[in-house]
């Protein structure tokens, strides 16, 4: 099993560069008389999908080996023991491979890298799970159980499942997270409650759902009725128990419209199934990284992020 | 996959981009005007692939980088061979000697 960190703040940068990339190349073909519409679409065309670019870019940027990231933890573990406020939470992304479809430059746009709006940021990280050949796969719910299991370097972790459902014709963005989503990310209700661990109990159970601010306001008018209604997903009702506060958009690229507890998954997607299958390979992104195999790691000390965001091991 | 073909295509964009970087510091739109002018407009890439070539060249360590302001006043990412990144395409540029020599007495034997 290897695993990879991955550090956000390193993703601002990368956003500023390809923008003023595509701002120049724009300029230049507007000064030669192709109109501002034609200009970005030739831009665009030429630069090649923002999207895979953006994913290349930040795997070629990676630290590899999951050597470097055992002792990397270890060193941590050491630190936080010194320093116990500091606590290291584990993000693994189990996917279902659904290939969101969306227009690269509009989803690159939307990603802008605010430090992340939930408790702690920097102490979050990222595993991405990666096959034989060095592309990014999706995790089994035990592997997930495993890495966090008896982890000393990360106090919580949670996993999350996406998916798209429709309602009315329109795509609804959801997110099927573990009991302790919320509660890690210190996230708050703006109306109702948020998902508790006793949601995620067993498969099938818990079908209750938790809107996000946006979504409330888009599809809802804030209407601060909503909580109670039932809403049909996937021919299966789902109670509104809340909805989160303004201003937390999950931690993704996409910004969820719905959280619901895991354990909802497989009554969601025809081709799920979270709790206890160990499926490590039905499910790959479609996404593929650049899957750069290098062993040995670059002379920068530094790992990912090149702000200068050092690591927060409070060491 | 077709992964021995993408490392290649990979490795060339790397020594490219080593090899335009030794004129100085450079942005990712520079570098990519420089490949048109170069070349004559013969090499055909998409402009996006040169981003994640700079991010391995920094990994590796052969080239640093740093924000800084453009001609056109605004602030862009600017990217410097390192030291070892100069020993590094000397190396790899020797390296693609000897492969096309190789294969030009494979090509033109017999």
């Amino acid at each position: 099993m290897r695993a990879l960190v991955r550090r956000r703040a390193h993703d601002a940068e990368l956003t500023d560069e390809i923008r003023y990339h595509l701002e120049r190349d724009v300029e230049r073909r507007i000064a030669r008389g192709e109109s501002s519409a034609e200009a970005w679409s030739s831009a665009r065309r030429q630069f090649g999908n923002v999207t895979v670019v953006a994913e290349e870019a930040r795997a070629a940027a990676r630290v590899e080996a999951i050597e470097q990231l055992i002792q990397d933890t270890r060193y941590a573990a050491r630190g936080f023991r010194r320093a116990p406020r500091f606590a290291l939470t584990v993000i693994l992304t189990i996917g279902l491979g659904l290939g969101l479809v969306t227009s690269a430059f509009t989803i690159f746009d939307a990603y802008v890298l605010r430090l992340l709006n939930v408790r702690d940021p920097r102490s979050l990280f990222e595993m991405q799970m990666h096959d034989k050949w060095g592309r990014e796969r999706n995790a089994s719910w035990n592997e997930y159980q495993a890495l966090t299991r008896a982890n000393p370097a990360f106090s919580e972790s949670f996993a999350s499942i996406w998916i798209i459902a429709r309602r009315d014709g329109e795509p609804v963005m959801l997110q099927a997270v573990t009991g302790g989503f919320f509660r890690m990310l210190g996230v708050s209700p703006a109306l109702g409650r948020l998902l508790e661990p006793g949601d995620a109990s067993a498969p099938g159970s818990g079908p209750v759902l938790v809107l996000s601010h946006r979504a409330w306001l888009a599809k809802f008018g804030g209407d601060s009725s909503v909580v109670g209604k039932t809403l049909r997903l996937r021919d299966r009702s789902y109670e509104v128990v809340g909805v989160a506060r303004e201003g937390f958009d999950g931690l993704g690229e996409t910004p969820p419209d719905v959280w619901v507890p895991i354990s909802m998954a497989a009554a969601l997607d025809d081709r799920a199934a979270a709790s206890g299958a160990d499926d490590p390979n039905a499910e790959d992104r479609r996404k593929i990284g650049a899957g750069d195999d290098r062993r040995e790691r670059g002379a920068r000390p530094e790992r990912v992020g090149n702000s200068g965001d050092g690591r927060s091991t409070g060491a | 996959m077709g992964d021995a073909k993408t490392d290649l295509l990979q490795g060339t964009l790397d020594l490219i981009v080593l090899r335009l970087l030794r004129g100085g510091p450079a942005n990712g739109w520079d570098i990519t005007q420089s490949i048109q002018v170069v070349s004559k407009g013969a090499l055909e890439i998409n402009y996006g692939s040169v981003y994640p070539a700079l991010r391995r060249l920094e990994a590796q360590g052969f080239v640093k980088a740093e924000w800084g302001t453009s001609d056109n006043n605004r602030r862009a990412r600017y990217y410097e061979l390192t030291a070892a990144g100069r020993k590094q395409l000397a190396t790899e540029r020797e390296a693609w000697e000897r492969f096309s020599a190789a294969l030009g007495l494979i090509l033109d034997a017999g």
